[in-house]
């Protein structure tokens, strides 16, 4: 509360330097973990960049791979098998010429075989295309994965590594600083007024948006619709492989 | 090519147009600072982009054993889907993958409400957090205990 001239109180300005203080540990504790996320991003940035510009290889195991081309062959095989079967089995007996009857029959079955057979086999190999696109697919997000995984816990996360160190991004990190100036000019404005929510919002940047952002954040509703048109429609029949 | 880039201050105007054209993050009082977008806040920050320009805003943020998305996409008159997609995919959510794994955390979780995401999700490896919005992705050999 206000002296009766308008003044700050004690109290007041008790509050004020412990916000200062605050505010002071706050930003030095942002501004170390910028630079960390600053480096680790820089390192990630260069490793995608080569990382896209050559051969990430297949995702599965030889033994995995084997297994699944196997069971693409076999499945085919079985397939062509039973509808070969199931042709013959319909065809038998349903219709015998006077002539040459069975001569006859015997062609249109072989006729029937090799045409689902051509069937079949062209879908074992658009499945076994299929597995190859998949494999490598799995091989591109195994590199990527990893990139980010060692960058996070690669020593760049040391602060100390940081320490004394210029970087090109002083320029970002001034219009960062700027702006926590304005947001502690704001908060003095608060506290005198005794409005806590800029204060809160001053306390929440520095603690790196987590409460800021909440833990039920989600995607937003910019993206809800972005499939309506299917994913077919977008990226063919499989939109895994075809990425 | 699609990489990943810093968010600088400089980006928080395109951050709020973003925000502000989307329909539920508009609304959303969590969202009415995108500075806490900006690389440095959360447990990592970051612009994902393509040859054409930005085509999301990610933020991970420590959720107890997991980490959480938060994301903030472009209006799709700004960023088409097959650019976005593409990009989540070949870059985004493997890196993401890869950052949660980095952190030690067991997963990597994100809430939506819409089917067409959910399919996009589940096609990706993450699966519905029982009765809940949340979708998560489980990092290998984390979850073992």
């Amino acid at each position: 509360m206000c002296d009766m001239f308008g003044g700050a109180s004690n109290q007041e300005k008790s509050t004020l330097q412990s916000q200062t203080q605050l505010a002071t540990a706050l930003w030095s504790n942002f501004n170390q973990q910028y630079q960390q996320q600053q480096d680790v991003l820089k390192n990630l940035r260069a490793q995608i960049g080569r990382i896209q510009s050559g051969q990430t290889g297949p995702g599965f195991s030889g033994a995995e791979n084997a297994a699944r081309i196997a069971l693409i062959q076999n499945t085919t095989a079985a397939e062509a098998r039973n509808a070969v079967q199931a042709a013959r089995s319909v065809g038998a007996g349903t219709q015998v010429s006077p002539s040459g009857g069975m001569t006859r029959q015997s062609g249109i079955n072989q006729q029937i075989g090799a045409q689902i057979s051509s069937k079949i086999g062209a879908a074992g190999a658009n499945a076994l295309l299929g597995e190859q696109a998949e494999n490598f697919a799995v091989g591109r997000e195994n590199a990527f994965r990893t990139a980010g995984a060692l960058q996070v816990l690669s020593g760049d996360y040391n602060p100390s590594a940081y320490s004394g160190q210029e970087n090109a991004a002083l320029g970002q990190r001034f219009h960062m600083a700027d702006t926590v100036q304005k947001e502690e000019a704001a908060k003095s404005q608060a506290i005198f007024g005794a409005a806590t929510k800029l204060a809160m919002g001053a306390a929440t940047f520095g603690m790196g948006g987590i409460g800021a952002l909440g833990s039920g954040e989600s995607f937003g509703e910019g993206v809800g619709d972005f499939f309506k048109g299917g994913m077919n429609e977008s990226f063919g029949t499989n939109f895994g492989i075809n990425s | 090519m699609i990489n990943i880039s810093e968010i600088i201050q400089d980006d928080v105007p395109q951050i709020a147009e973003w925000i502000a054209a989307d329909s539920w993050h508009s609304r959303d009082p969590k969202w009415q600072n995108p500075e806490y977008m900006i690389t440095g806040c959360g447990l990592m920050s970051f612009c994902l982009e393509d040859e054409s320009g930005p085509l999301a805003y990610i933020q991970l943020l420590d959720d107890e054993d997991d980490a959480r998305i938060a994301m903030q996409f472009a209006p799709e008159e700004v960023v088409n889907k097959r650019r976005l997609i593409l990009g989540l995919i070949k870059v985004g959510i493997p890196v993401m993958k890869g950052m949660a794994e980095g952190f030690g955390k067991k997963g990597l979780v994100f809430e939506t409400f819409s089917p067409s995401l959910i399919g996009f999700a589940e096609n990706n490896g993450f699966q519905r957090v029982g009765e809940t919005d949340d979708y998560r992705f489980a990092i290998e050999g984390q979850n073992d205990v």
